[in-house]
């Protein structure tokens, strides 16, 4: 099995989130108690997620310690031995010298000699047998999981592809639409670099957004769009948190002179914040 | 694992041959970060209490068979607090509200409490740059037990997508944090 492409599938940390079947879940406890590599893998991944728990800590209300470290129940005692390990099997112990007594001498002794040598033949055949099978079929679930993985991945790209490829016909769509207008919002102020595009429709009054380049938003702010009609501001709307999304059809606008955006707190304010204008551009 | 706190190491030896001393020092060091993982992923302060008693009892009972070549004690014992989260959530059929996530973060955030012994000096720094969007996804996943399709279905994500999120954000973690589990 390759044990770098199982670990490079993802598939730990996707076992780690929960997002695996019951049988990928089995496989992956099974596979790092054989695999040294998917063991450290497993562990590093659960110190990582572990140490971002610390995050969240929070002091427990103080009349807890007592309460617990005053009621503590016994500990539990270990058997000496992992009750889950095989133990060594001592059942057959065949004497082989008895095989080469004369037969008149115990005959029935060695009757039963011969049938314990062939009992144990066969069970060391069966032992073996099984061993390798079992081999065979951890490197078969290994290989196929990795596969499996690769099918989810293709599956997930042409996902991402199709839905990329339905955006852009609707973009195509827009753009070639005579009635369409594209309105180019430039930087507001000169040392930035930012620009977007507006697409409208005078006859149907639709507005398209496209977002070209935009700095990234903090973490609490959000950028807005908005329409300058009769030297008013009106909104239309959030620009998309949404990665990969570059592309808005926003609500109607009638009269629209310009189109700009500004930088609001998350989820947008009633009217624009002039000093955050990131954007604007003129209707010709 | 190389990575070993002194007190890890004075608290394993203390659990391993049943010194009650064991819990008092995992209280003094670490009641902070696992009554935190009870605090988010419960959020009832009532479950999260009951819970967290629940946790520090079934530390030291199972605390013989705590294997310091096998796990870090710290993560073992968060993986105890997870678990034993989980468990209730799926007895009670119960889990926190989606749209709370965000808004407990910023809660306990405040919150935050800084006993614990991992040096993770601007661990809250760096985390704070991870995405939004991906950490909600993978706060989801590990402290609410959702499922990759229950995930997709309330943020309303293709389910591919919800996948790529939440290995975006460990990956990230993995880069933020390497420093501070001093690999």
């Amino acid at each position: 099995m390759d044990v770098k492409k199982y670990i490079e599938s993802g598939i730990i940390d996707d076992y780690l989130m929960g997002f695996v079947s019951e049988q990928e879940r089995q496989e992956v406890q099974c596979l790092s108690k054989i695999y040294p590599e998917i063991n450290e893998v497993l562990r590093s991944s659960e110190n990582i997620m572990s140490t971002w728990a610390a995050d969240f800590a929070e002091a427990p209300p103080a009349h807890l310690r007592a309460k617990i470290l005053d009621n503590l129940p016994p500990q539990e005692d270990l058997p000496k031995q992992d009750p889950t390990e095989q133990k060594e099997d001592k059942s057959i112990l065949i004497d082989f010298s008895e095989l080469d007594k004369d037969k008149d001498d115990s005959p029935k002794v060695n009757y039963w000699s011969y049938a314990a040598a062939i009992a144990f033949i066969f069970g060391a055949l069966m032992v073996w047998q099984w061993q390798s099978a079992r081999s065979n079929s951890l490197e078969m679930k290994g290989e196929m999981l990795v596969q499996q993985e690769q099918m989810e991945e293709l599956k997930n790209n042409y996902e991402e592809m199709a839905s990329s490829m339905q955006l852009k016909d609707g973009l195509l769509a827009v753009v070639s639409d005579p009635d369409v207008q594209k309105i180019v919002m430039g930087p507001a102020k000169e040392d930035m670099n930012a620009n977007s595009a507006m697409y409208w429709n005078k006859v149907t009054q639709k507005a398209y957004f496209h977002r070209l380049a935009l700095p990234a938003e903090p973490s609490d702010s959000q950028y807005q769009l908005w329409a300058i009609v009769d030297g008013k501001p009106q909104s239309l709307g959030m620009v998309s948190l949404e990665e990969n999304v570059a592309w808005q059809e926003l609500s109607t606008v009638s009269g629209a002179q310009a189109f700009a955006i500004t930088l609001e707190p998350m989820g947008g304010s009633e009217s624009p914040t002039l000093e955050n204008m990131m954007v604007i551009g003129t209707v010709s | 694992m190389s990575n070993k706190t002194p007190i890890e190491e004075e608290i394993t030896r203390n659990l391993l041959s049943g010194n009650e001393k064991a819990m008092a020092l995992i209280y003094d060091n670490y009641s902070a970060a696992l009554y935190g993982v009870c605090r988010k992923m419960l959020l009832s302060t009532e479950d999260a209490e009951e819970v967290f008693q629940e946790v520090m009892v079934k530390i030291w009972k199972a605390g013989k068979s705590f294997d310091p070549n096998k796990a870090r004690l710290y993560t073992w014992m968060v993986n105890i607090a997870r678990n034993t989260c989980i468990d209730l959530m799926r007895k009670n059929n119960r889990r926190p509200q989606i749209q709370d996530t965000d808004s407990n973060v910023h809660v306990i955030e405040q919150n935050h409490n800084t006993e614990f012994p991992v040096d993770h000096i601007g661990l809250k720094e760096e985390i704070a740059k991870l995405r939004k969007e991906d950490r909600n996804v993978l706060e989801l996943a590990y402290f609410s037990g959702y499922s990759q399709g229950e995930i997709a279905k309330k943020l309303n994500l293709p389910l591919g997508t919800v996948k790529t999120r939440a290995r975006k954000a460990i990956n990230e973690l993995k880069t933020l944090l390497a420093r501070d589990i001093g690999r």
